[in-house]
């Protein structure tokens, strides 16, 4: 056709689709006069116009092309980054979303991983949350025919995804056929997938989707399992208001391996995968599905639930003989479809039709149990898997007919039933009842402890230990009295509580919530000690008690507290008395005294006999170690808590005789030293540095600063030695700075300025940069604000004031900057302020400086004026005032001054001499350093100042 | 962009060839942000999606009638463009082959109309273009770019009643042309 000729087709054809049909032919016999073949083009064109003129070319057809085109994300996703993820192609596709091959940008190696897009329907944020909580709990799950979940997260626009192992492979079915796998090796390779099943429901995961597609087969023949639990995170929100429809769809999608209580929309339980994988099974037996070709998937989901499968065996026949209709006669298919019938009759045929029950009790109990059975019969043992009992025939027929049967021949029935049923149902009780407590404490102890030390796998473990206390509970209400079972329930609530919130493990800060779990615990063990005669559960009530008071203290509870673990002592030290030397008891009765030197007692610290007690509980728990260290002298842990009781009781001893305090803190480094002599572990050696760092503090405070330095570099060396061990670690690279700037500080004071200013250099050029990359940024702020004042006080000993000044207002300027956040910034700003006078002073800024003094007085006035007054700020205001004294005494011995302004200077410096001496000696034992903080004057250097202004002022007399 | 669209109006065709990877970037970058995230049973609405390449492209107030109906062909020639060429690119993969793919439980049983071949379509309409050019853009402005009789009209500067019979005429020769293969 030519244009020419098409514009005369075209305008025929609209015109003739204006007029009457019936008027068409004779307007066409007219309009083409007689040229048939134009006439024959318009007449095929009228016979189309109406298809065409309809659905052809309308929006839809735009929108499902456009949508394939860019939904299709090999546009979209092929080549992009997604989180670390660098998408290469896309490898398969379904209802919940793609599956992309992609690898790791920055690693090296290049390995793939199976990235999937989770794109269910339904609430994306219920999606979510359910996504993060499960994916936790899936990455714990490692086992060799089950593909790994690596990772998971959202990308930029919020779209869930999934990280897998990459498996290329076969679906089962597929690979079976296409190897040819015999009968044996066919049940082999189920076997293995069985196993793999088993040991997820082990952890209580349950597939949900178990079909051939997510088993696939590698090329080394290893089956995979995929897609482990996803079908959880995607299932959509019950509640929510698409749901219903959505959830019909999704479940109408792949009727052909649901369970009939996954497509009825009931709870799901391990039963669940169960039948899935009965009719994997089924299929790899027979060859074909156990279900009839069925038009439509509502029909299929009805006969999910309603219609009985053929026996693999018959169907297989049946499957065999169509296939030998299609092609004649019957053939070598035939007769190998008849011999395979064989094997199947009887054992195998029962054991897929068990599997393949409706009712999810009637099926196999465990996956475990499956396998068994078709180990069974490879091993020519009989299987478990019987025809349905006459019974359940019986109860079959009763439920199908409830309405013909005469209510007289039901109650008959059951009646007799009633008995058998009972007897039967018992037994598998008691089997059940067995794996759900084997199941619960495998759980509550082998998986909470694997998972122990995972970072952020602390919501993962709450699940776990609920999941598996609720177990235990039911299983503790139907057999109370089972001491056995009550001592494993008291466990899990001691596990739940710790995960819940217990404020000495990582958790999830449910401080009431592990309390609640507590106290269950102790109460069940008060129950178990009152009717067992074990002295074990004795202790564990012990043990019970000073978790709650330990708990009921974290929680600021003092008073019950106290009451809790007056109780445990009372527990522990009669058990101590029976029977001395127990090491489990000795453990348990210094835990309690340590607990309760913790918990406190009314009026502590400030009051002197709350203190003495205290110190009494902590020296009890010494004394008790002390005998378990001479049981047990090589044992780490027990060194270790003795010589963490000798540091409590120095801590303690420090605020009033440091000398003393000297003592415990050199004892417990010999022990520790000891310690990581025995252990390798590098937090034993952190101890021991810990302990020389601390026991340099204590000669800073004395003013003995030779030893302080000896002590600060011994602390130094040991992690510069762990730093080189471990270049990474961030604590260890923190604890060489702050050990560079220990020994700097001390060393300023024996007058080493060459080496102070080399190690507060080094030290604050670690710090510095730890603090630009930390996590935590305000603690590690505040870090080098305090290293930068350290700084600045060695400048200004060094004699490079402006140095310091600059150091020292970048610290002030963090602290202020965190001024709202507490009052110990708030002493650091006035701490600072001092420092900045002192360097103003020697800089020649004599009004600067005055007005740093000043400063620094007002923010710590209130905390003085108030009894009992902040120690460090007692330390800074005297420092403030001797600063200020200081100023004026330099003015008055300016040669210039009138005598009358110097005697006004001269007394003005008296007065805040004074004042700085008054502040001193509010001091009870003055030491050389704040507490909490920098290095400070010296009160005797005030008292010879004092003296030699009140000198000077009546020289002028 | 209203540069480019004035030039190309006022008829230098290089301002075209500029237009054209500008448009098409739009598209995609608008089309990704309505797919990515959204549910999977979305259906995009290429002419919602055209209208909004055009107002990010162009801020409408500012502009000219004009510009707008030669925006509109450029999206429509694009928007065919796109899915001609992902129509190519999957029928390359499917012979590309050889690798194992995932099996998935597809959601065939959920869509109603069988897809339409685009590349027997796009074969089809360039040779109604060479039988009538005019018949060739009405396709491509009502179809590709899911312009409405009236937009078409004013677009081409035509009467909607022409745009109309253009339209039905030029989908049955289409229809007739890929349904049976037929020689018109």
């Amino acid at each position: 056709m030519n244009p020419e000729r098409w514009q005369r087709v075209k305008n025929l054809l609209a015109r003739a689709v204006e007029i009457d049909p019936a008027e068409r032919a004779a307007y066409l016999d007219d309009s083409c006069s007689g040229d048939v073949s134009l006439r024959q083009d318009v007449e095929n064109l009228l016979l189309d116009y109406d298809a065409a003129n309809s659905e052809f070319l309308d929006e839809s057809d735009l929108a499902a092309l456009a949508s394939s085109a860019l939904a299709d994300h090999e546009n979209l996703w092929i080549g992009r980054r997604v989180g670390p993820y660098q998408i290469v192609e896309q490898i398969g596709a379904g209802g919940m979303g793609e599956v992309y091959r992609a690898f790791r940008a920055d690693d090296q190696y290049r390995k793939e991983v199976a990235l999937k897009v989770v794109r269910a329907g339904g609430d994306s944020s219920f999606i979510l949350s359910r996504f993060k909580t499960e994916r936790q709990i899936l990455a714990t799950l490692d086992h060799p025919n089950i593909a790994r979940l690596f990772d998971g997260g959202t990308t930029e626009e919020g779209v869930p995804y999934l990280v897998m192992e990459l498996i290329e492979g076969q679906p089962i079915t597929e690979y079976c056929d296409s190897h040819q796998l015999s009968l044996a090796d066919r049940l082999a390779l189920f076997l293995q997938v069985c196993a793999a099943v088993q040991y997820a429901h082990q952890r209580l995961i349950i597939h949900r989707d178990i079909k051939p597609g997510n088993i696939l087969v590698t090329m080394e023949g290893v089956p995979k399992l995929l897609d482990f639990g996803i079908a959880k995170i995607v299932e959509v929100k019950p509640d929510s208001e698409i749901s219903e429809r959505t959830l019909t769809m999704f479940r109408l999608l792949t009727p052909q391996y649901a369970s009939p209580e996954q497509v009825k929309g009931e709870p799901i339980t391990t039963a669940s995968d169960v039948y899935s994988l009965g009719v994997v099974l089924y299929e790899l037996l027979s060859g074909c599905s156990p279900y009839p070709k069925l038009n439509s998937a509502s029909q299929l989901a009805q006969f999910v639930c309603e219609g009985e499968p053929l026996k693999p065996s018959v169907a297989l026949m049946e499957d065999a003989g169509r296939a030998s209709t299609g092609t004649g006669a019957p053939g070598p298919q035939m007769a190998n479809a008849d011999k395979l019938a064989r094997h199947l009759k009887g054992d195998l045929d029962n054991i897929a039709l068990v599997a393949l029950r409706k009712e999810p009790q009637r099926r196999y109990s465990s996956v475990e149990q499956f396998a068994e059975d078709i180990r069974r019969y490879l091993g020519n043992l009989p299987v478990v898997a019987r025809k349905d009992t006459a019974g359940y025939r019986i109860s079959k027929f009763l439920t199908r007919h409830k309405a013909g049967v005469a209510a007289v021949t039901a109650i008959a029935a059951i009646l007799v039933l009633g008995f058998i049923v009972t007897v039967q149902e018992a037994r598998i009780a008691r089997r059940r009842f067995n794996d759900v407590r084997s199941l619960a404490n495998s759980l509550i102890f082998d998986v909470h402890d694997s998972i122990k030390d995972l970072p952020g796998s602390t919501p993962a473990k709450k699940i776990i230990v609920e999941r598996a206390l609720w177990y235990l509970n039911v299983l503790a209400q139907e057999s109370k009295g089972d001491l056995g079972l009550q001592r494993e329930l008291a466990s899990g609530y001691e596990r739940l509580g710790s995960v819940q919130g217990d404020y000495l493990e990582n958790n999830l800060g449910d401080n009431q919530g592990t309390l609640e779990s507590y106290r269950k615990a102790l109460e069940l063990r008060k129950q178990i000690a009152a009717s067992s005669p074990d002295w074990s559960d004795r202790l564990k009530m012990a043990t019970g008690y000073r978790l709650v008071a330990h708990q009921l203290e974290g929680n600021g509870d003092h008073s019950e507290a106290r009451d809790a673990i007056g109780r445990a002592i009372k527990i522990s030290e009669a058990l101590n008395n029976q029977k001395p030397n127990n090491l489990d008891i000795l453990y348990e009765l210094s835990f309690d005294y340590e607990v309760s030197a913790a918990v406190g007692y009314p009026g502590y610290p400030g009051d002197s006999v709350a203190r003495e007690r205290v110190l009494q509980d902590y020296r009890r728990a010494l004394a008790v170690n002390e005998i378990a260290v001479r049981l047990n002298p090589d044992d780490v842990r027990t060194l270790y808590r003795y010589s963490v009781d000798l540091t409590d009781i120095g801590i303690i001893l420090e605020a009033s005789d440091a000398r003393e305090a000297l003592k415990y803190y050199e004892r417990s480094l010999l022990i520790d030293q000891k310690v990581s002599q025995l252990s390798p572990d590098p937090r034993y050696q952190r101890s021991v540095a810990i302990d020389y760092g601390t026991i340099a503090s204590v000669y800073d405070d004395l003013g003995d600063y030779p030893r302080a330095v000896e002590n600060n570099m011994k602390d130094l060396e040991i992690y510069q030695d762990l730093v080189n061990k471990d270049a990474k670690n961030f604590l260890l690279r923190r604890g060489v700075a702050i050990a560079f700037m220990n020994t700097a500080a001390s060393s300023v004071r024996t007058g080493q300025i060459a080496l102070a200013m080399e190690y507060s250099n080094r030290g604050l050029e670690i710090m510095r940069e730890l603090a630009a990359t930390a996590p935590d940024k305000s603690y590690q702020q505040r870090k080098l604000a305090e290293m930068q004042v350290i700084r600045g006080i060695i400048l200004t000993a060094a004699n490079q004031p402006q140095a310091a000044i600059a150091e020292i207002e970048h610290a002030r300027s963090i602290y202020e900057s965190m001024y709202n956040a507490g009052a110990s910034d708030q002493l650091k700003v006035a701490a600072a302020d001092v420092k900045l006078g002192e360097a103003e002073a020697k800089a020649g800024h004599e009004q600067m400086a005055a007005d740093h003094f000043q400063e620094a007085l007002g923010i710590v006035r209130p905390m003085i004026t108030k009894e009992p007054a902040d120690l460090d700020g007692l330390y800074f205001a005297a420092d403030a005032y001797s600063g200020l004294a200081e100023l004026r005494m330099r003015a008055a011995q300016r040669p210039a001054e009138t005598a009358e302004k110097r005697r006004a200077d001269l007394t003005k410096a008296q007065a805040w001499f004074s004042d700085s001496l008054h502040t001193w000696q509010r001091i009870q034992h003055p030491y050389h350093t704040a507490p909490h903080s920098f290095q400070v004057g010296d009160p005797a250097l005030v008292a010879k100042q004092l003296k030699m202004a009140e000198a000077a002022i009546s020289a002028t007399h | 962009m209203t540069d480019l669209l004035a030039r190309w109006s006022s008829g230098d065709a290089s301002a075209r060839d500029a237009l054209v990877p500008l448009v098409y970037q739009e598209l995609r970058r608008v089309a990704r942000k309505c797919l990515v995230g959204q549910r999977s049973d979305h259906t995009l609405q290429p002419t919602a999606l055209v209208h909004e390449a055009y107002l990010r492209l162009c801020r409408a107030d500012s502009m000219e009638w004009q510009n707008r109906v030669h925006f509109f062909a450029v999206a429509s020639q694009v928007m065919r463009q796109i899915l001609v060429d992902h129509a190519r690119a999957r029928t390359a993969a499917k012979r590309g082959g050889g690798v194992l793919k995932i099996t998935f439980s597809d959601d065939l049983a959920l869509r109603r109309k069988p897809e339409l071949d685009v590349l027997a379509l796009d074969e089809a309409l360039k040779r109604l273009s060479e039988l009538d050019a005019r018949q060739g853009q009405i396709v491509e402005l009502r179809f590709f770019g899911g312009l409405s009789v009236e937009e078409t009209s004013q677009t081409l500067d035509i009467s909607p009643a022409t745009t109309k019979r253009e339209w039905a005429t030029a989908k049955v020769w289409l229809y007739r042309a890929m349904k049976r293969g037929a020689e018109i």
